[in-house]
């Protein structure tokens, strides 16, 4: 999970500081945004790997057997 | 001039719509196809033409008047700006969840044929890296790469198809009778929710020229994409027969092991996992792009490059996320997978097309 909140980190700066100097205040908040709710979902996913999958999820609610 | 407008030409994208299906295709197809129609399922990838030729003449219809305009831009216009950007956001979420679960399968090919001790991350963080950079270049850089890569493909693809041929029987093909029939109209759910991706090609149709040879192109590639595709039948279920094929997790993989040149040379399998390797970096590049275009649709942004970071991580997080194994990947992409696939790429633009035309706009 470091390793991603470092790598998102990075990009994020990176990324924000060349909309920033391109004047693309919209687009900044709008990346942001995004970033922090990837950055959230990372978290949601990493604090317990062993969870019931998206799919598994998704079945159960449509009512598939295996 | 086609690149000083940063466009790239209908030919060239439909050229990267056919790598894009080629990975999907090639996993679900064979064990569909056996499942469901037994021997005769080689002839089944006929009964997805026409809904096919439905699609092609949607588009051609939708773009008729709009022949500068992206899918995303319709969308806003036809069905108004908070219906639209509710279909937009519906679509991103699905193309972000595509890209996720195309990763995967990418990941899962390696993991149960010749890497089975790696870890996934490898994989994951590898493609994720190539996908970034070429995304980043650019549309035309992107589909200059694929259309080069593309007649590779071809070429080894009919090479491996001439190869196998003495390894198909007959008595796993025929025979083919009217019995068939009704179970082949089964298939159609698995094919044509793979095809419909067709559509998907307009959501960056502001960056499409000659959009008037839709239909011309699009007759071309329903050709080209039924022959491969009842080759690939021919030399899956061909060579092991229906009952194994319906069995085994890579038929595809496993068919080309059996091919021995002059009983010397073998193991040439290595050769079609490149090959798969490239077409699923295809199909991974398209949905990033597709996401990130559909973005600048939704919130009416100036530039996109950089929402090609948060994509990708996303990405990467969903791949693990989605399943914790083979068979529920299965059975999200047989029970969710295909029927969303058609509502998105076909449904949709037919109820843009019904509703554009009573409204008068399209």
């Amino acid at each position: 999970m470091v390793y991603f909140i470092i790598v998102l980190a990075g990009l994020g700066i990176y990324d924000i500081l060349q909309m920033k100097a391109k004047k693309q205040k919209k687009e900044a908040v709008i990346y942001a945004i995004f970033m922090v709710l990837v950055g959230l979902f990372g978290i949601f996913y990493f604090t317990d790997p062993e969870r019931t999958s998206f799919s598994k999820l998704l079945i159960t609610l449509i009512g598939i057997k295996e | 001039m086609l690149e000083s407008r940063n466009k790239i030409s209908t030919r060239q994208a439909v050229i990267l719509f056919i790598a894009a299906q080629a990975s999907p295709v090639i996993r679900i197809m064979p064990r569909h196809a056996s499942e469901i129609v037994g021997r005769a399922g080689w002839v089944a990838p006929l009964f997805s033409v026409l809904p096919f030729i439905c699609l092609v003449y949607v588009m051609q219809l939708i773009f008729k008047k709009h022949i500068n305009s992206g899918l995303g831009e319709l969308y806003i216009k036809v069905f108004g700006k908070f219906i639209g950007r509710a279909v937009l956001a519906f679509c991103s979420i699905w193309f972000m969840i595509l890209m996720g679960l195309y990763l995967r399968y990418f990941a899962e090919r390696f993991l149960s044929s010749i890497l089975p001790n790696t870890t996934p991350t490898f994989f994951y963080i590898t493609m994720l890296i190539a996908v970034y950079y070429a995304v980043r270049g650019g549309i035309v850089n992107f589909a200059r790469t694929v259309e080069f890569l593309y007649y590779l493909f071809v070429i080894v693809f009919i090479s491996l198809f001439l190869f196998n041929l003495p390894n198909v029987q007959e008595i796993n093909l025929l025979p083919v009778t009217r019995y068939d029939i009704i179970p082949m109209t089964k298939t159609i759910k698995s094919l044509f929710g793979v095809w419909c991706y067709f559509s998907l090609l307009f959501f960056f149709g502001d960056r499409l020229n000659d959009k008037e040879h839709i239909s011309r192109i699009g007759l071309q590639t329903i050709l080209f994409i039924t022959i491969t595709c009842i080759m690939l039948l021919i030399q899956t279920i061909g060579v092991y027969g229906h009952t194994v094929i319906a069995r085994i997790p890579l038929p595809y993989f496993e068919s080309i092991k059996s091919i021995s040149l002059l009983e010397t040379i073998d193991r040439i399998e290595s050769l079609a996992l490149a090959l798969w390797v490239f077409i699923d970096f295809t199909v991974i590049s398209l949905f990033l792009y597709l996401t990130v275009s559909v973005i600048k649709n939704l919130f009416s942004l100036s530039e996109v490059k950089y929402f090609i970071s948060p994509v990708v991580l996303f990405a990467y997080i969903f791949a693990f996320y989605l399943g914790n194994n083979r068979l529920e990947l299965e059975q999200f992409t047989d029970h969710i997978g295909l029927q969303v696939n058609i509502i998105v790429c076909f449904v949709m633009p037919v109820i843009l097309l019904a509703v554009g035309k009573i409204r008068k706009i399209i």
